[in-house]
């Protein structure tokens, strides 16, 4: 097993036990939740006209949901697992261990990943049987008769998960440099609120990284590119932050 | 073969404030070297160095003979570390923390019954290490140092929290880890004796500078400079003639002369002198310091 997978099998027992893993399945269900009971109590309201595929409804329901709630899940999520090792004032022990800072530091990345991944295919496939489980409450809801658009579906996600990962640049960065967990909340959450306010308008969005998924509500894919500037955006502030806190990481940070 | 050697190392964690001074530290292979110093002196900072987890500010750094770098990970696998309090995931059972380490070190799963065994904590292995007492934590903390068969065991206060009954098995445990495998250990502590059973070697640093390094033996020889005789008689001249030919003599606070001596068979030839110069002894008291006062005085100055 290479060094990088072992790192990242070490990461998967540290959250054993962890509030980190259980956000990452209440958090994807929460939406879906969310939408189901919106369904059931106004059913009529959702009722797709004529030839209307209803399964196009629902998920823009769903990712709106999402939009806003996946950068706080993000924010959490990385502050969690990091918290995990400041807690257990364990780098003093890891740095001393035959792996190299690299490694940790790609075992960790990847292992923020897999949750912010398996976190999606939670959601997408509980959206599914949600849909499915009105379609047999209510008939007139169509679910049954229609299947999801699933290339629009991957498309959207894509898109999302390119406008998220400026976030998760910077807050895997923050949050292994500074210890207080509340802390990291503190600045995703004044981020966060900015970028509300700013209600993803203005030439100020385009470079403020919590405003990206913002700019993702009720989102209607461009005919002409298939990402928009502020996804590009979000991949270079995704690209240059990594470096710099893999260079910090290795050859600076202590502990 | 040095497993540890500093040389002139330095450190501050300010520029203008040196922490550490020109510290030359020698470990030989085998030895268990207690690292002694009041609390705030530099131990962990030296150890911390040691470990490549902080950066010296000049000197140099050799473990196994190699300098010490952050790709130094040949010379971590033979090292067993606890700095401080032990690292423990504290959600996760002690098996659990055990087979992080495991992974990382590349060890065979089989290693962490033995050191569960060694460490006397087969029992609990299972258990949520926040229930664990203080002493079992240290304990799993020893055992994650022990997982990879280390040649070298650097401990950080190891006894820190330990009750009496702890502290004796915990140096049991390091002296049968030393004469079974030959383990190097390198031990700190504030407290002399806490370790002065256990240690062949000792480093004692004050302020951030080694004031002394050497044998336990070579400690016992200092402590034989401070051992004193103090001895009242009916004529302190004509004692003083007698012995002065001998020994150095002077006068304490209450008139009374008090000589240093080396060896016990001193003693004896002081008292025999005296008697047979017919000088009648009023008072005669041997005050002999224990290595823990040599310590307390090298410390204080």
């Amino acid at each position: 097993m290479s060094k990088i997978a072992k790192a990242f099998s070490t990461e998967i027992i540290k959250s054993k036990n962890t509030f980190a893993l259980w956000l990452t399945f209440i958090g994807a269900a929460i939406i879906p939740l969310m939408v189901l009971i919106t369904y059931v109590y106004n059913w009529q309201l959702f009722i797709p006209k004529i030839g209307e595929n209803p399964w196009k409804e629902i998920f823009i329901r769903s990712f709106n949901g999402i939009t806003l709630f996946t950068p706080l899940f993000i924010i959490l999520i990385i502050g969690l697992l990091f918290n995990i090792e400041h807690k257990a004032n364990s780098w003093k022990h890891i740095f001393v261990l035959p792996i190299s800072k690299s490694n940790v530091f790609v075992g960790k990345y990847l292992f923020v990943f897999f949750l912010i991944f398996f976190y999606f295919v939670i959601f997408v496939l509980l959206t599914l049987a949600i849909g499915y489980l009105l379609g047999v409450y209510e008939e007139q809801l169509f679910f049954l008769n229609f299947t999801p658009d699933w290339s629009e579906i991957f498309s959207y996600l894509t898109k999302f998960f390119t406008s998220v990962m400026a976030i998760v640049g910077i807050h895997f960065w923050l949050s292994f440099r500074i210890k207080n967990l509340i802390a990291n909340l503190g600045i995703g959450l004044a981020g966060l609120a900015f970028a509300i306010i700013l209600n993803g308008k203005g030439s100020l969005t385009l470079f403020l990284p919590y405003s990206f998924p913002i700019k993702m509500l009720n989102y209607e894919s461009n005919s002409y590119h298939f990402l928009e500037q502020y996804h590009i955006v979000s991949l270079i502030y995704f690209i240059v932050l990594s470096c710099l806190s893999y260079l910090d990481f290795t050859k600076r940070f202590k502990g | 073969m040095k497993i540890i050697e500093t040389q002139n190392l330095q450190f501050g964690f300010r520029k203008d404030h040196l922490v550490l001074k020109d510290i030359n530290l020698k470990i030989e292979r085998g030895c268990i070297y207690g690292f002694l110093g009041p609390n705030g002196a530099g131990k962990t900072t030296t150890i911390r160095l040691l470990l490549g987890l902080l950066t010296p500010n000049s000197g140099n750094v050799k473990l196994f003979d190699k300098p010490v770098t952050n790709s130094s990970l040949e010379t971590f696998d033979n090292i067993g570390t606890m700095i401080e309090t032990p690292s423990l995931y504290e959600h996760l059972t002690g098996l659990d923390n055990l087979e992080i380490t495991r992974k990382l070190k590349n060890v065979p799963i089989n290693r962490i019954n033995k050191v569960l065994e060694i460490v006397k904590l087969t029992n609990a292995a299972k258990t949520k290490v926040k229930e664990y007492s203080l002493g079992m934590k240290q304990r799993l903390g020893l055992a994650l140092a022990l997982l990879s068969e280390p040649q070298l065991l650097i401990l950080d206060e190891p006894t820190n929290g330990l009750d009496p009954q702890g502290m004796i098995e915990t140096r049991e445990l390091l002296h049968q880890l030393n004469e079974e495998f030959g383990i190097t250990i390198l031990i700190s502590s504030h407290l002399l004796s806490e370790i002065e059973k256990l240690v062949t070697h000792l480093g004692i640093i004050k302020n951030g500078e080694l004031v002394f390094q050497g044998t336990i033996q070579e400690l016992h020889h200092l402590k034989s400079g401070h051992s004193l005789i103090q001895i009242d008689t009916n004529d302190n001249d004509a004692a003083i003639a007698v012995l002065r030919n001998y020994y150095e003599i002077n006068f304490n606070n209450d008139n009374r002369l008090e000589i240093a001596f080396q060896k016990r068979e001193q003693i004896s030839h002081i008292c025999k002198t005296l008697v047979n110069e017919d000088l009648e002894i009023y008072y005669f008291n041997v005050t002999s310091n224990d290595l823990e006062s040599i310590f307390l005085n090298i410390t204080n100055n």
